[in-house]
């Protein structure tokens, strides 16, 4: 499709070089298959999906997993010794088996905008002269020969405020770009409207289909056949039974309360389904009922405490039923913001806070990171950055963290930040 | 010999049209061949075969959508395509040259380069009032050089104040460091933004050189408009401070064009303060208060400054060739060099010359035999990618959109309003065919399955019954209909055997309407019609 953004690992690009063929080499590689070769080999299967819990606003780790005693709220054992809860977590407390806590999660944003750029990007906004493409998109550009009959990468319940470069694409291009839900509407763009029937599809199919490869077979180029792969994609949507995950109310009505029916549990149980449906990566923005999301300037200790329990109970359940049906070892869950809160979760706190993984083969039960007596202080200094985290991500995934992206005219630019230390506790 | 050549079609122009400006690009014809001499050598050097001219139709749908943005109106696709004048094509580029939609298309183009996605600062920001000058600025036919300038020294209220704003630091003031990150990298065609926190790694750039740019726009400042919610630029000194205000203390704008250089680690840590210079000039005499930015955009359209000619050229032209002469086009270092570099002189000089005039430099690369090539394959040229034949493009989104307008009858609703206003966007479906972020090379993309869900389950059916009615009205004969859907979709006429297809299709729906409806669908639907090739 887009042939000039070329995945190659630096090692390749090396041999190229020497070689004196990178400007003109059209080859292939795949180091994702290398790679995902050589963790089986170790006898580690990578992850083969991902859903990120995006608590956007910025979560606050005083009132969730990283409290401390005598602050603001009683404190709970974990089922791993050592570590505590907040009291607003009892569920997520007994299911710490499952978790990796990053507590000291940092970057140099302060403001959301810039934050949201950097927490979803592992970039910093335009770092280079770029719009940097989302996780999301970098997973679903990995996976893109990976049969899938719904997108690759789907986005539930989007920030409407943030606008299109939220959870993008950047320059990886449209065809990366997620499908964007939202929670208990229809999706029109799904299902053939306004008289146009299945078989009306199937009479008109053949048309366009021939249509387009005399197009193609004339005008040999990425924009005509990325769009004839896109329809044949997007003809597989509307037509598969698999769009049934989009449907709640198929869910049974215990399995809907045990989440929450509100819009946060919803989320959650709506991102579940996308992945049974084999979506490779789901983003679910994790809001309460009003659609807030996570900056609780106003009235604080009552928003976290709702929030959070509403949490509790909808990550929980995501966990039970990824694990019931078999598929947590393979699903690896990412829950966090574009940054935390002071210790009264009230304002901002770009430089000690805590993202979440889960599941995904990880060795979890562990706890990255120290953040001291007061949560305040670094022990050690080991500031996690967000292409830290992705990169440890990635890897999770089968999918080569040290290879560049070729753009803007051969330029090689890494998947994730060249600096970027993997978090090798959890491998 | 050039040179004679030069100026004796420079005379004849001058003689024949002594009083129409835009044909002042000294012998155009000359140098339309002279490009083509150029790549065909090169072609020849190469052994690769070029296509062979586009057909009427392909040229015409080309050039419209390249110039301003739209398909041919269905009432001219005809016309064009049956016309027999020999200068046809010429003097369509002509006639799109001086349509209102030229100006627009371009206006829409730089001004997305302005919005760059800065997150929190650029969300609300209203691009309307400056795009809406621009377009004049294009229409006009004013050098660039004169837009730039414009744009860099706006002193007080005017539609330029949107690019300080599109490159603040705070509501209080542009940031230095981005004005000259996006001024450098847009109109010099180089990727200054990194000397900001450390010297260039490859190019001749000094983090000093930097910030002594920088320091042109140290003083620059925002002051609250005559109107709520406006603003305007100045450099003129703040009234002092209260003493007794509480808060944080405003800012205090440096005198005599100096700039403190931040810490790179640390922006409260000051590293060193330098003065307001120009690389490779003296020291300039500098006011007390200012505005130096006069100063920075001279240095900027100087003529002898050769990267601003040579940057506008290669990005005119890669809106045309979907690639640069240079690429990255923000990437014009000794080290990258260009793939034409006389054909980049020539245009640069010729730009130039011209008074850096976009519509005589446009007209040129438009009457080429490269630019009017056909984007199918010959033998031989499959995968080449040096100019036999014209790259299939990626209709960015905007375009894509009012296409679609077009084509379905709608009237076309242009998303740019009177300031007051403040309706920044009213394009429906903006967002999920936002293409500003992908990069700048239109042959590499394609939309992905979501856009194409839209366009065909919701926006195509939607707005289709209307349209059909009206081509319907009359009840000719359903061959006239389906030619018809063709050249509002594709403006050509239908082969032989798309016709038969569609005229099937149209028999076997028995309801006529539905028929048409179901045809259009697949035109819209056709990589053809998302493309620009």
């Amino acid at each position: 499709m887009t042939d000039t953004i070329r995945t190659l690992s630096r090692r390749d690009l090396f041999r190229l070089s020497l070689a004196g063929t990178l400007t003109t080499s059209p080859a292939w590689f795949e180091p994702l298959r290398a790679r995902a070769e050589a963790m089986e080999a170790a006898g580690r299967k990578p992850a083969k999906q991902c859903v990120l819990l995006w608590l956007g606003g910025g979560p606050s780790q005083a009132h969730s997993f990283d409290p401390k005693p005598g602050e603001h709220v009683q404190l709970v054992k974990t089922t791993v010794p050592g570590l505590h809860f907040s009291e607003y977590l009892p569920r997520l407390a007994e299911r710490m088996r499952h978790l990796v806590l990053v507590k000291t999660m940092n970057h140099g944003n302060f403001g959301h905008g810039d934050a949201v750029i950097w927490s979803q990007t592992g970039y910093k906004t335009r770092d280079g002269g770029l719009d940097h493409p989302s996780l999301g998109a970098r997973v679903a550009h990995a996976f893109q020969k990976q049969e899938a009959e719904l997108p690759h990468y789907v986005v539930v319940d989007p920030m409407q405020a943030e606008g299109a470069y939220s959870m993008g694409a950047g320059y990886l291009g449209p065809q990366f770009a997620p499908l964007k839900v939202n929670i208990g509407q229809a999706i029109p763009d799904l299902q053939p409207t306004a008289g146009l029937t299945p078989a009306d599809l199937a009479t008109r199919t053949p048309v366009l289909e021939r249509m387009n490869k005399a197009f193609l077979e004339h005008n040999h180029s990425s924009v005509a056949a990325g769009h004839q792969s896109s329809l044949e994609q997007a003809l597989k949507i509307m037509q598969t039974p698999k769009t049934r995950a989009f449907d709640l109310d198929r869910e049974p009505e215990k399995v809907q309360e045990r989440y929450g029916k509100g819009r946060m549990g919803r989320a959650c149980l709506l991102a579940r389904r996308l992945i049974e449906a084999d979506v490779p990566f789901v983003a679910a923005h994790v809001k309460d009922g009003k659609g807030n999301g996570w900056d609780t300037h106003m009235d604080a200790p009552n928003r976290n405490k709702e929030q959070f329990q509403d949490l509790d109970r909808c990550f929980s359940a995501l966990l039970d039923d990824l694990a019931c049906r078999g598929r947590l070892d393979s699903t690896l869950v990412l829950c966090m913001g574009e940054f935390g809160r002071s210790r009264n979760g009230v304002e901002h706190n770009n430089k000690m806070w805590t993202a979440v993984l889960a599941g995904g083969g990880l060795k979890t039960g562990q706890s990255i990171g120290h953040t001291g007596d007061d949560g305040k202080t670094l022990k050690e200094y080991r500031p996690v950055k967000p292409a830290d985290l992705f990169a440890t991500v990635l890897k999770a995934l089968g999918i080569d963290h040290t290879q560049d992206y070729t753009v803007r005219g051969g330029r090689p630019v890494g998947i994730v930040a060249k600096d970027a230390k993997l978090i090798e506790e959890v491998f | 010999m050039q040179l004679r050549i030069l100026t004796l079609t420079g005379v004849c122009v001058a003689l024949l049209l002594p009083l129409s400006a835009p044909d002042a690009f000294g012998g155009e014809p000359t140098v339309a061949q002279r490009i083509d001499q150029l790549l065909d050598s090169q072609l020849r050097k190469d052994g690769v075969p070029p296509s062979p001219p586009s057909d009427d139709a392909e040229f015409q749908r080309r050039v419209y959508l390249d110039l301003t943005g739209r398909l041919p109106p269905l009432a001219k696709a005809a016309d064009f395509l049956d016309s027999k004048d020999p200068e046809k094509r010429a003097k369509l580029i002509d006639d799109l040259l001086a349509s209102p939609e030229y100006g627009q298309h371009l206006a829409r183009y730089w001004t997305e380069l302005f919005v760059k996605r800065d997150g929190e600062q650029n969300k609300r920001l209203k691009a309307d009032a400056f795009r809406v000058w621009l377009a004049e600025q294009f229409n006009k036919g004013r050098g660039w050089d004169r837009i730039v300038t414009d744009t860099l020294t706006v002193d007080g209220e005017g539609p330029a104040v949107f690019v300080f704003q599109a490159n603040r630091l705070s509501g209080e003031r542009p940031s230095p460091a981005k004005m000259v990150g996006a001024t450098a990298n847009l109109f010099l065609g180089v990727q200054l933004q990194c000397a900001e926190c450390h010297d260039h790694p490859y190019a001749t750039w000094k983090r000093t050189e930097f910030w002594e740019l920088a320091a042109f726009f140290g003083r620059t400042r925002f002051e609250k408009g005559a109107e709520k919610n406006s603003q305007k630029v100045t450099e003129a000194e703040p009234p002092a401070p209260d003493p007794a205000a509480k808060g944080r203390p405003g800012f205090r704008p440096p005198a005599n064009g100096k700039i403190d250089i931040p810490d790179a680690l640390d922006a409260r840590v000051v590293a060193a303060t330098v003065t307001a210079k120009l690389p490779g000039r003296p020291q300039p005499v500098l006011s007390e208060h200012g505005p130096y930015r006069p100063l920075y955009a001279a240095w900027l359209t100087d003529p002898k400054n050769p990267a601003f000619a040579r940057a506008a050229v290669n990005r005119y032209w890669s809106i045309l060739f979907a690639r640069g002469l240079v690429n990255p086009l923000d990437d014009l270092n000794p080290d990258n060099a260009a793939t034409h570099p006389e054909l980049l002189d020539l245009l640069a000089a010729e730009f130039v010359r011209t008074g850096h005039d976009v519509k005589s430099l446009l007209r040129s690369i438009c009457r080429t035999g490269a630019y009017q090539r056909s984007s199918r394959v010959t033998a031989g040229n499959r995968d080449h990618d040096g100019y036999a034949r014209m790259p299939v493009k990626f209709l960015q989104g905007e375009v894509l959109l009012k296409c679609l307008d077009q084509a379905l009858g709608v009237e076309v609703v242009v998303p740019v309003k009177n300031a007051k206003k403040e309706a920044v966007t009213a394009v429906p479906n903006a967002e999920l065919f936002d293409t500003a972020g992908y990069d700048e090379l239109a042959s590499n993309y394609s939309f992905g399955a979501p856009q194409l869900l839209r366009l065909m389950n919701a926006e195509v059916p939607r707005r289709a019954p209307a349209l059909i009615a009206k081509l319907h009205e009359g009840s000719p004969g359903p061959d006239k209909v389906v030619e018809k859907l063709f050249l509002l979709t594709l403006a050509r006429r239908p082969t032989a055997a798309e016709a038969k297809d569609m005229l099937a299709l149209v028999k076997e729906s028995g309801d006529p309407a539905k028929g048409y409806a179901a045809a259009l669908w697949i035109l819209l639907n056709t990589a053809e019609f998302v493309a620009n090739h």
